[in-house]
């Protein structure tokens, strides 16, 4: 049974029903997959590395393991690609750089080894900015990746093939990570959905660090259920991760579907309209989201915080420090194979002193604290994400590298360690989408998917693809 | 002695957008509060399932 590539590509809820079901086969959907990677990927490049091969085989014996009445779970026989931070056994893993080209790990990360075993299919490694923390660069051994519903615009980043390839319908699923945004930036700006887990959730084992006390592992998919979908198969303790939640990990696919008809959510408003001005139309559709909101029985109540300009400077100041120190050899011994960009941003963490890095800690800790008493009450907080449509590429590309205020609201919930979604709320009139984040306590991470598939439901985006 | 990264080992142009990227930096260092004071509590480690006031 094929999978017809003429079709709109399956997500992997569907897929996984239709296997089930017998009507497709995973061999189908792996070369469904193939296709129109051949056919879209030479405009995105989303893929630094396509393992054909591999998932075929892989693909064969999925169905044969089926046939047999030994498929393991939802994930048995679905497609899958890997931002190329994660370590894969015997595949190159580069983090995009000249300095990892040679780079073959022996042991798969956490996260691939889980998603193996929970019969998913590898299909191959994702674009991403230079050590996660780059920007969209021309001088690095692979092209940035490029926005499928616009390919002169950005991707956005660091998990950018995660969010080309998505949104492009090139593969169902994508693991992406996000240190200060990047998981939720490039599913705001590709119109997918993107999930941050609480901190500690899913291992970083495996995965090429930036920032230890900010890295966090998490799935991008078109829905907020596959993402479900997928954290129930990567999330959970791993004594290899010493940062890993130590605490049971329950599904969070169980109560997708329970609706949000009481809850009490809070929106955080300044964020976006004074600390950091969304462009009228990302406010507009941050309203209208918020009209859903209220019309599906949810309760919305003013939510303040510190302002935006604090939990970035306090987010930055770490995550540089700690991305200089793991970067210190490299800066001093071969500057010069990094890209622009990226050592240009990593030299920003040569200045932060042990002082500043200490009273940033502080800081984080009491920014925490606001964050906890906020959300006292609240099943969960709302606000901006992206709050323009993706610019141009080659804006992005170009200096000044490293800005001292931020235009992404990403750092609370990066410092807090918060559960944190990023879905589609609209498009501009340019065709671009448009984003809305949904975030919650620590370990409410089923909460916040449940609200963001509630609003999905809601709302007719996910009837559009890019025009590819 | 381990070699540390230096700018001065930079081309002029890398060494411009480095330094550039240092002073957007400095601009957010000095946002950092300086009020904790030696005798005030210390809680450096970062774990989202401690209490708020939990001991280390």
């Amino acid at each position: 049974m094929r999978s017809d590539p003429a079709a709109p590509p399956l997500t992997a809820a569907a897929a996984s029903r239709a296997l089930a079901a017998g009507r497709v086969t995973a061999a189908a959907l792996v070369e469904d997959c193939l296709t129109r990677i051949a056919a879209q990927d030479g405009r995105l490049d989303s893929f630094v590395l396509v393992v054909a091969e591999e998932a075929r085989r892989a693909a064969r014996a999925a169905d044969r393991a089926r046939k047999a009445g030994r498929a393991r779970g939802p994930l048995h026989g679905i497609p899958f690609a890997l931002k190329d931070i994660y370590g894969t056994a015997g595949i190159r893993t580069t983090a995009h750089s000249r300095l990892l080209l040679d780079h073959v790990p022996k042991q798969d990360s956490t996260v691939a080894r889980r998603l193996g075993e929970a019969g998913a299919i590898l299909v191959g490694k994702l674009a991403t900015h230079e050590f996660a923390t780059g920007g969209p660069a021309f001088d690095l051994p692979f092209p940035p990746a490029r926005n499928p519903w616009n390919t002169t615009h950005f991707t956005g980043g660091s998990s950018s093939g995660s969010g080309a390839a998505v949104a492009a319908g090139l593969v169902p699923l994508a693991m992406g990570s996000d240190t200060s945004g990047s998981i939720r930036g490039p599913a705001g700006y590709c119109g997918i959905a993107g999930f941050k887990p609480t901190y500690g959730v899913v291992s970083r084992s495996g995965v090429i660090p930036l920032a230890n006390s900010l890295d966090h592992c998490g799935p991008m998919a078109w829905t907020v259920e596959d993402c479900a979908l997928m954290l129930d198969a990567i999330a959970g303790h791993d004594p290899a991760d010493p940062a890993a939640a130590d605490r049971p990990y329950k599904s969070v696919r169980r109560g997708l579907k329970g609706g949000i008809a009481g809850m009490r959510i809070g929106v955080i408003r300044h964020f976006f309209e004074r600390d950091v001005e969304a462009e009228p139309q990302t406010l507009a559709a941050i309203e209208a989201a918020l009209k859903v909101l209220r019309k599906l029985g949810a309760r919305l109540l003013p939510v303040t915080l510190p302002p935006h300009r604090d939990w970035d400077a306090c987010c930055r100041v770490i995550l540089y420090a700690e991305a200089y120190a793991i970067h210190e050899r490299d800066l001093a011994e071969r500057p010069e194979k990094y890209a622009a960009i990226t050592r240009a941003r990593l030299f920003a963490g040569q200045v932060v002193s042990a002082g500043d890095y200490i009273q940033a800690l502080r800081w984080r800790r009491e920014l925490c604290l606001r964050y906890a008493e906020a959300m006292a009450g609240l099943d969960a907080v709302v606000t901006g994400c992206t709050l323009n449509p993706a610019p141009r590429i080659d804006d992005m590309a170009k200096p000044p590298f490293f800005s001292p205020k931020g235009r992404l609201l990403m750092a609370p919930f990066s410092i807090t360690g918060a559960p944190a979604l990023s879905v589609c709320s609209g498009f501009s009139t340019d065709g671009l989408p448009l984003s809305l984040q949904i975030a919650g306590a620590p370990f409410a991470d089923a909460t916040v998917l449940r609200i963001g598939h509630a609003y999905e439901q809601a709302t007719p985006w996910r009837e559009r693809r890019p025009p590819l | 002695m381990i070699k540390q990264p230096s700018l001065d080992r930079l081309d002029e142009e890398s060494r411009r957008h480095a330094e550039q990227a240092q002073a957007a930096m400095r601009e957010l260092i000095a946002l950092i509060p300086r009020r904790f004071a030696y005798a005030d509590e210390i809680d450096l480690v970062f774990r989202p399932d401690h209490a708020p006031n939990d001991a280390q």
